[in-house]
């Protein structure tokens, strides 16, 4: 097929069935970094190896997606306005720091990240912007090198991050893009907001509403620090209950997303 | 996504462009169609499974029937038998008039072993007749089905699943009406649910 | 925390053996040999009530149901922040927005419908383990919940007793040093014996990266909390929570009780009120009076117990962790003040008094190594430092308001002694104070420690003191008139006012 064709698919495809053909292009503004590959230890280590799983380099979003980049994306997509998007997608506080359908307002500077989001809402987005969100380990390994920044400390690191998680959350949000660069130069991962990924549900939790202990219940009680691999990493821990205490429909306050590609076309870790 | 790449590889002519136009496109389908889905319906979720007989299945297409839904896959050795023998027994339990509007559905977590084949004889060795569904999708698909029924799973090294063992009942819209979470079930629960949701259909 | 009762498994991983063999976690059985708590239950649907709870140190009203009821409790988890002393504030992480959470009270045979509310602005998913529960997590894999969303889940309160609840998410340790904890009362079914008053007291401790006292936003430091070494030990969620205007009131000839808590993290209380004996203690929560006449209680961290008292003599009484080094430095200090008639024959008050300085007694202080020398401060700089100093180091005693406490700790407040002699002043804050003073009028006979503080420490508080609460000095305490007065008190051992 042409070019031509093959982009109009790409964005009939990508875009969500509301408003097939709106052939917006997606906001070219945010650079993406190369992660280089590496290893990731869970914090659930039950039957993997010391040395973790082994993660392939993959591209990520230099800093996560801004309420402005998120207007185009409900500009060219009315079915994910606020006031349209699908209930079983959303929840009734998508978005509820804007002030209107296509209107930021006081509550959302348009170079702060988007948050109050789902991760319907989110996937669909990155699918327009041409990626996709990363997955748990990949996020893991891009939030894990801040060498060059902290001076290879991983306690450092820890401390930086606790800081953020204990105070309180700030009605406005500041900028994007602003935060510490890790190693590959990839800014926010920590100390912004929390980030969706596109595995969150592979915490295998009791959080659901009326479930029973899984194999990752022990991330729940003081009991289950023994199956941790590092009961110290406070940090990895409030970011795996956060992801346990989630649905795709839920939209928070302190949760945004960033877009991911993979490293080649078809070279992914998915 | 898998599916959005099969789709451009599959899509070789005007006819495909056109046909993936007119469904919609994907993940979500377009609430204004001639009689709307609800909108809390599962089936607003545009995916296109395969089933054990080969055959494409569009959720959408369970669309007036009453669904008992869980999520499997077949090499599992531990809960998913029990799954499954939990919906076959939440079969025989039910009153005759609601036994044939009910369509039973096991959806693979394992895109990548579960092919057509590995469903058929699944099947054919759990004894499911036509009133059964065995599906298989591209795992992009799998993730968000499982999102949005609130079911967790993840792959491990050795290419088996942790999975949460929820048993879901989908009334005539594809809105969801009742969950087991838990294994063995409250097989008088989901019996009085789906029984509900049979004689009072959703829209 | 759940017991080891096989259950149903939503999970895969569960050879099949073992879960065709599970059986449901509510097991027929009956707590406290008290027989069935469900016994009493009507046929049909149970009344309904919407609980009222209570903010400490109040208590819920006693139930006078004597049949079961449906309660629905509704409580929210509320990240906020507020203070944890004066000029210190902290992150708390709450349910109801306060530190302890509210007291819940229930009938043993209720059946709650628990509806966990997580504040949109909460960073982090929260739940809720009620040690009242009988079930998987207390109600924590029920509760689990996503910032800016709810949780609902059922229970049947089968065993009587004062119990703690908590946030159980990991890190779990770090969300109960927060502050997310309380208590829920299961009364029994024909209730506790009558007394007159009730409170909520719930100790806890604080882990804060800068040490106790260090104004401004302090933030959680992991370091220390896992070193089991807090900062702050507190009655109520803060410095002073229980004490001047906040102390608990009472009157003569009334019967008291204490529902005391501790939610941790970590430490053991050893509860105990000063100038009072428990006549009855219900140990560790449960629902027999089984000891009688008790000095000090322990408290373990995740459990509870109930004192009853008999007020028979007027006065302030302190309560305090008898690990007293908390209750001096670290906070763990309340004030149960009864007002009334005195009563001679049980107390007489003080009938004499004598120096008693055994041989060799005194105690050499020996200067520290390696902190930054010390220099004279500009004026508002000095004063701001000794508030802080006082905060610290002396309010636990003298007062927020340094109003003192009559007929135990003399004021600062106006004080006549303090201003007189400031050389005298600066002696007893650098060496202690024993013996009887005579303050705006009234006569206090009681110890002042020695404070271990420095010389710039000294001249800052004396400054801070002197220029306020009424008190007003036009001249500040330099760091040269408190070494002046160190010099001479080392030139004449066993000099100063001790």
């Amino acid at each position: 097929m042409t070019s031509g064709v093959r982009a109009l698919l790409v964005v009939a495809a990508l875009t969500g069935g509301f408003a097939p053909g709106a052939g917006a292009q997606p906001a070219p503004g945010v650079e993406f970094r190369l992660v280089a590959a590496g290893r990731v230890r869970p914090i659930f280590a039950a039957g993997v190896a010391d040395t973790g799983i082994a993660v392939g380099a993959f591209r990520l979003a230099a800093r996560p997606v801004t309420n402005a980049e998120f207007l185009r994306f409900v500009a060219a997509n009315p079915a994910w306005r606020r006031t349209r998007a699908p209930r079983v997608a959303v929840d009734s506080s998508y978005l509820r720091h804007w002030s209107g359908d296509l209107t930021l307002g006081p509550n959302a500077p348009p170079a702060a990240p988007v948050v109050n989001v789902s991760w319907f809402a989110a996937s669909a987005y990155a699918a327009w912007a041409q990626g996709r969100l990363p997955t748990t380990l990949e996020w893991e390994l891009a939030a894990s090198r801040f060498h060059r920044a902290l001076g290879n400390d991983p306690e450092r690191l820890n401390l930086r991050v606790l800081e953020w998680y204990g105070s309180a959350t700030r009605a406005v949000l500041p900028d994007a893009g602003h935060g510490m660069a890790s190693d590959d130069g990839v800014r926010d991962l920590h100390g912004l907001v929390w980030e969706w990924v596109e595995d969150f549900n592979a915490v295998v939790t009791s959080g659901e509403s009326r479930g029973d202990s899984g194999p990752d219940a022990g991330l729940f009680c003081a009991g289950g620090a023994a199956l941790a691999a590092d009961p110290s990493n406070y940090a990895a821990f409030m970011r795996y209950a956060l992801r346990g205490s989630l649905r795709g429909s839920y939209t928070l306050a302190t949760l945004g997303f960033r877009v991911a590609r993979d490293a080649e076309p078809g070279k992914g870790n998915r | 996504m898998t599916l959005r790449a099969s789709r451009l590889r599959r899509g070789a002519g005007a006819a495909a462009i056109a046909a993936v136009l007119a469904a919609g496109a994907m993940p979500w389908r377009a609430a204004a169609q001639a009689a709307p889905l609800p909108a809390r319906s599962l089936y607003r979720l545009k995916a296109t499974w395969t089933s054990h007989t080969g055959r494409p299945v569009e959720l959408p297409s369970l669309r007036g029937e009453t669904v008992v839904l869980a999520m499997v896959y077949t090499s599992c050795t531990m809960t998913c038998p029990l799954i499954t023998g939990e919906m076959q027994a939440v079969r025989r339990a039910l009153p005759a008039d609601v036994r044939p509007k009910v369509r039973f559905v096991l959806a693979s977590f394992d895109p990548d072993r579960d092919s057509v084949a590995a469903l058929r004889a699944h099947a054919s060795k759990m004894s499911l007749d036509d009133r059964w569904l065995v599906l298989r999708a591209p795992a992009g698909d799998v993730r968000q089905l499982a999102v949005l029924l609130g079911v967790r799973y993840r792959k491990l090294p050795d290419g088996d699943f942790d999975h949460s063992n929820i048993i879901s009942v989908l009334d005539a819209g594809g809105v969801l009406r009742h969950q087991s979470p838990r294994i063995p079930a409250d097989r008088a629960a989901l019996v009085r649910a789906v029984t509900a949701a049979a004689r009072s259909p959703g829209s | 925390m759940s017991g080891s009762t096989p259950r149903p498994t939503a999970w895969r991983r569960l050879p099949l053996l073992a879960a065709l063999a599970a059986v449901p976690a509510y097991v027929a059985c009956s707590p406290g040999g008290e027989g069935d708590p469900l016994a009493d239950r009507p046929s049909g649907p149970l009344p309904v009530e919407t609980l009222v709870v209570a903010s400490a140190p109040a208590v819920p009203k006693p139930i006078t149901r004597r049949s079961p009821a449906k309660l629905i409790v509704n409580l929210e988890t509320h990240e906020v922040r507020k203070r944890l002393a004066d000029g210190v504030e902290y992150t708390f992480w709450t349910f109801g927005g306060s530190v302890p959470g509210p007291m819940l009270r229930i009938r043993a045979g209720d059946e709650v419908e628990f509806h966990l509310n997580n504040h949109p602005s909460s960073k982090m998913p929260h739940n809720i383990d009620l040690h009242a529960v009988t079930g998987p997590g207390g109600g924590a894999a029920s509760s689990f919940t996503a910032p800016g969303h709810s949780s609902v889940f059922s229970f049947a309160a089968l065993n009587p007793g004062l119990y703690v609840y908590h946030c159980a998410t990991a890190p779990v340790g770090m969300h109960i040093a927060n502050g997310m904890y309380g208590l829920i009362l299961v009364e029994p079914k024909d209730g506790l014996p009558k007394v007159d008053r009730e409170f909520y007291v719930m100790q806890s401790e604080f882990y804060t990266t800068g040490r106790f006292g260090q104004a401004g936003l302090q933030p959680f430091s992991m370091e220390k909390a896992l070193h089991e070494d807090p900062e702050y030990v507190v009655f109520n969620g803060s410095v002073g929570a229980l004490v001047g205007d906040n102390a608990l009131k009472a009157r003569v000839g009334e019967t008291l009780r204490l529902y005391v808590g501790n939610g941790g993290p970590n430490l053991v209380s050893s509860f105990h009120v000063i100038g009072e004996i428990f006549d009855h203690v219900y140990t560790e929560g449960g629902t027999v009076a089984n000891q009688r006449n008790v000095q000090t209680t322990l408290v373990p961290a995740g459990g509870s117990a109930i004192v009853d008292m008999k007020l028979e003599v007027p006065g302030t009484f302190i309560l305090v962790d008898h690990s007293i080094f908390r209750a001096f430095n670290k906070g763990a200090l309340g004030m149960l003040k009864v007002e009334g008639a005195d009563n001679k024959v049980v107390y007489s008050g003080k009938q004499n008094d004598l120096v008693y300085l055994p041989e060799g007694g005194a105690v050499q202080a020996v200067p520290e190594n390696g902190a930054a020398p010390e220099r004279e401060l500009p004026r508002e700089e000095l004063i701001a430092r000794g508030k802080q100093v006082f905060t610290a180091n002396c309010t636990a005693c003298h007062q927020l308001e340094a109003q003192g406490v009559p007929g135990a700790f003399p004021p600062l407040a106006g004080s006549d002694f303090l201003m007189a002699n400031k050389e005298r002043a600066i002696g007893v804050v650098m060496h202690g104070l024993t013996g009887e003073v005579t303050v705006l009028g009234k006569k206090y006979n009681g110890v002042m420690p020695m404070l271990q503080l420095t010389d710039g420490d000294i001249a800052a508080v004396l400054s801070y003191v002197r220029t306020n609460f009424g008190n007003k000095a036009s001249d500040i305490v330099s760091l040269a008139e408190v070494r002046k007065v160190r010099a001479a008190a080392a030139a004449k051992p066993g000099a100063g006012v001790r």
